[in-house]
């Protein structure tokens, strides 16, 4: 029996509106890009004007944004996943994904496919990691 | 893009594919005797181990939050008890676990056990003393009600096991941040994690039989 590591109740993506009326920029639901245009980590960010956690209940359909931050603070997104070792691991293992993650300046929300939000706090050290895709 | 680790015996070997009790593939742990533990070379030399080297293909950013922990077995189990049992099984042993020497010469050693100190040395490898810090055991009590069972309780991947492959050889990452493992060629952070383990088996243990369990690798990557 295959035991979930979070009950997935929600789809969910990453989305990036802005100010000077370029068309909103989403993600996939659930899922990585296929190429790296399609990565959030390249699309522009100047006249950003916010950024979001979309999530839809799998349930309703129903469509929320619990996370969103201003653009002058987004940093960038990231997925949350976990690979299991002990079935199936001939090559390369490609984990399920568990949650998206949004770094502002300050914080990281991660948002589980469960429906639960955890917020951390970016410690001194974690802020002087510079994530390739922004140089910040 | 996505994003997928290699984990390996050695650095530049295949993913483990050892055949598993019920048909699945995975990392065989070994047997292991009433105080011993598993891989055992010799005891008295506190000699023998099982050895993960993780790597990744992204290619934009290292991975971060990288964690480990163990959940109930979701292959074809083929142990002695259950799927079930058997996770609640390495969780108690762990939980259980107290002993005062590396090498389990006092019997009281027990459960999943992994090392996290690449370089450390052999005689003092998975020292009790440096539990909590380097050394992690799966289900023990010192972070929380119970460690390394789940996604919330998760041992990071620490500094110490960060390593660089400079052209087939392994050379400690310069400075490796904790939980992150850099892309291909990053000398700075590593570009593997290589940790130790081995399962311990106290002396008192009655049941015998092959026990079996999910090791999980949790990672974040650059969406």
């Amino acid at each position: 029996m295959k035991v979930p590591f979070v009950l997935p109740k929600y789809d969910v993506r990453w989305r990036l509106d802005y100010r000077d009326g370029t068309k909103t920029k989403l993600g996939f639901w659930t899922r990585e890009a296929d190429n790296l245009k399609d990565m959030a980590t390249f699309k522009r960010t100047d006249g950003l004007a916010k950024a979001f956690i979309e999530v839809k209940d799998k349930e309703t359909g129903v469509i929320a944004t619990p996370v969103h931050c201003a653009g002058h603070d987004f940093c960038l997104f990231k997925w949350r996943k976990v690979a299991r070792i002990g079935l199936g691991t001939k090559g390369k293992v490609s984990g399920e994904i568990v949650a998206l993650v949004l770094v502002t300046r300050t914080m990281e929300a991660t948002f589980y496919v469960d429906g639960t939000l955890r917020t951390d706090i970016r410690t001194d050290e974690e802020k002087k990691f510079h994530y390739e895709g922004y140089g910040r | 893009m996505t994003v997928s680790i290699l984990i390996s015996e050695t650095m530049a070997g295949a993913a483990f594919n050892d055949s598993l009790a019920g048909g699945s593939s995975g990392i065989d742990w070994g047997q292991a005797s009433n105080g011993g533990y598993t891989p055992l070379t010799s005891q008295a030399a506190n000699t023998g181990k099982k050895s993960l080297w993780v790597k990744h293909d992204a290619t934009v950013d290292p991975t971060t939050d990288n964690k480990v922990f163990i959940q109930q077995y979701s292959g074809t189990y083929g142990g002695a008890d259950s799927a079930a049992n058997d996770f609640t099984t390495f969780k108690n042993k762990g939980y259980a676990s107290n002993s005062s020497t590396s090498n389990n010469t006092d019997g009281l050693y027990s459960g999943l056990v992994v090392e996290m100190d690449y370089d450390i040395s052999v005689a003092s490898q998975f020292d009790p003393a440096r539990i909590g810090t380097q050394v992690f055991i799966f289900g023990d009590g010192v972070g929380s009600p119970q460690d390394g069972i789940d996604l919330t309780s998760a041992f990071p991947i620490i500094t110490d096991s960060m390593v660089f492959n400079n052209g087939g050889s392994p050379v400690l990452a310069t400075t490796p941040v904790a939980g992150k493992i850099g892309k291909s060629g990053d000398t700075v952070l590593g570009d593997n994690s290589a940790s130790y383990w081995r399962f311990y088996l106290e002396s008192a243990a009655i049941t015998g039989g092959i026990m079996q369990t999910d090791l999980v690798w949790a990672y974040s990557f650059t969406a």
